[in-house]
């Protein structure tokens, strides 16, 4: 494990909705656990029924209601109830093995898309090379992302289709992580990365029972 | 002039401009002249035309207690209701086009007695509750449901509300929707109900 991989001391999933199940939760928690066992898990949740217990629920903001992806730009709250350097991880990603090489925290830090790479993008798509499926940053310093959100969140959300273009057009400042990190399953990488992304697929958990 | 032709030639205005200030400043939102599109769709004209047509049959003296004088526009977008409930009521009536976007201002259409306000519409009628006879929300879906049951129980008591609501509960915008018409109106808890219906995906209520 890389030194800084060991400096994490919150890892973060989000559910919202009923897209992802605690199974989801749950599966990638073990997953995380097994590599980062000494620090604390959190899931912001709506609905904490099925969680395992080692992982502490942060119940959704009563105020502002947000749906879907966009609850994920409460982490960067002032009233997030986290400390120090956070990992976020969507519940679609599948850790085969240590990532830590790459995980680093350095300002906002996310994945850059390198299958978009050779892709035209019109300026008023609002396409983006980024994705949000992994995030670093230190809590309490990104809070004027979700305060700048919530400045005129209804235009945003139409504007949008998630958080990823929000942060790009926004003019958010973010690095990204050294290439190698992911696959992404509907764009498969030629080198062997430690997690699987499934990205806008469908993503069901192994049976792990008869 | 018609209203519908001042707001289309207002709107044509702003995304000709969007278009050709975008050929020279990067940093022009093009997704602004397509929400302006989408304030002037067919559907958002069939919808102003649906609330305004019902909301006259109770401006007069028989639900009015005082006299109009005051309309509050929550979360206005474009301040098109405006426009339209304009030429129904008295040129002195003031409506008060309240919206978070800060654009609405410079995109919308403003005249003397309409006014537009940059501000959480939530907020900015807290701060004044007693100041309205009408109070005009078209997206209650877009709102907390606590906050539009506490616009009804802060409200002057003879005030008239007429709020819309949505069945749409798939965009992520729409944090507050019901299942029915029925749904909608047990949960204003108006002390009397003028009107309720039904009109594409949208409900209406008007009461007070």
């Amino acid at each position: 494990m890389s030194t800084e991989a060991r400096l994490v001391n919150n890892i973060i999933f989000v559910k919202h909705g009923d897209k992802y199940s605690a199974d989801h939760v749950n599966r990638l928690f073990e997953q995380c656990f097994w590599i980062w066992p000494d620090v604390k898990y959190f899931c912001y949740t709506e609905d904490k029924k099925g969680i395992n217990a080692s992982v502490n629920i942060i119940p959704c903001f009563k105020k502002p209601t947000l749906k879907y992806w966009w609850n994920k730009l409460a982490m960067f709250s002032e009233d997030f109830p986290v400390h120090g350097k956070c990992l976020y991880f969507d519940l679609d990603m599948d850790i085969k093995r240590d990532p830590s090489e790459f995980i680093t925290w350095n300002g906002l830090t996310i994945i850059k898309d390198y299958w978009k790479d050779d892709l035209y993008m019109a300026p008023h798509a609002y396409d983006v090379h980024i994705n949000s499926s992994i995030i670093t940053w230190t809590a309490g310093q990104q809070s004027f992302v979700w305060d700048y959100f919530l400045s005129n969140k209804d235009y945003f959300m139409r504007k949008y289709p998630g958080i990823d273009r929000f942060l790009v057009h926004e003019k958010v400042p973010f690095n990204t992580f050294e290439h190698g990190i992911v696959n992404s399953v509907a764009n498969p990488a030629k080198w062997d990365a430690p997690i699987d992304m499934y990205n806008g697929l469908k993503y069901d958990l192994q049976r792990t029972d008869i | 002039m018609t209203c519908k032709e001042l707001i289309y030639k207002n709107a044509f205005h702003h995304i000709e401009k969007i278009y050709h200030d975008s050929k020279y400043d990067p940093n022009i939102d093009l997704y602004r002249s397509c929400d302006i599109l989408n304030s002037i769709s067919e559907e958002q004209f069939a919808n102003y035309d649906w609330l305004i047509q019902t909301l006259i049959q109770y401006l007069n003296d028989k639900h009015l207690t005082f006299p109009l004088r005051d309309v509050c526009v929550m979360a206005s977008w474009y301040g098109y209701c405006g426009v339209f409930l304009r030429k129904h009521i008295e040129a002195n009536v003031k409506i008060w086009n309240i919206d978070s976007d800060p654009l609405c201002m410079q995109y919308g259409i403003q005249s003397e007695n309409t006014i537009a306000i940059t501000e959480d519409a939530v907020d900015y009628y807290f701060d004044r509750t007693d100041a309205f006879q009408l109070i005009i929300n078209m997206s209650c879906e877009n709102m907390e449901q606590d906050d539009i049951t506490m616009i009804v129980q802060s409200k002057p008591i003879d005030s008239i509300v007429c709020f819309q609501s949505s069945n749409n509960h798939e965009k992520a915008e729409n944090i507050n929707t019901y299942d029915s018409l029925e749904e909608f109106v047990d949960s204003l808890k108006l002390a009397h109900v003028f009107y309720q219906g039904e009109f594409n995906s949208k409900y209406m209520v008007i009461g007070i």
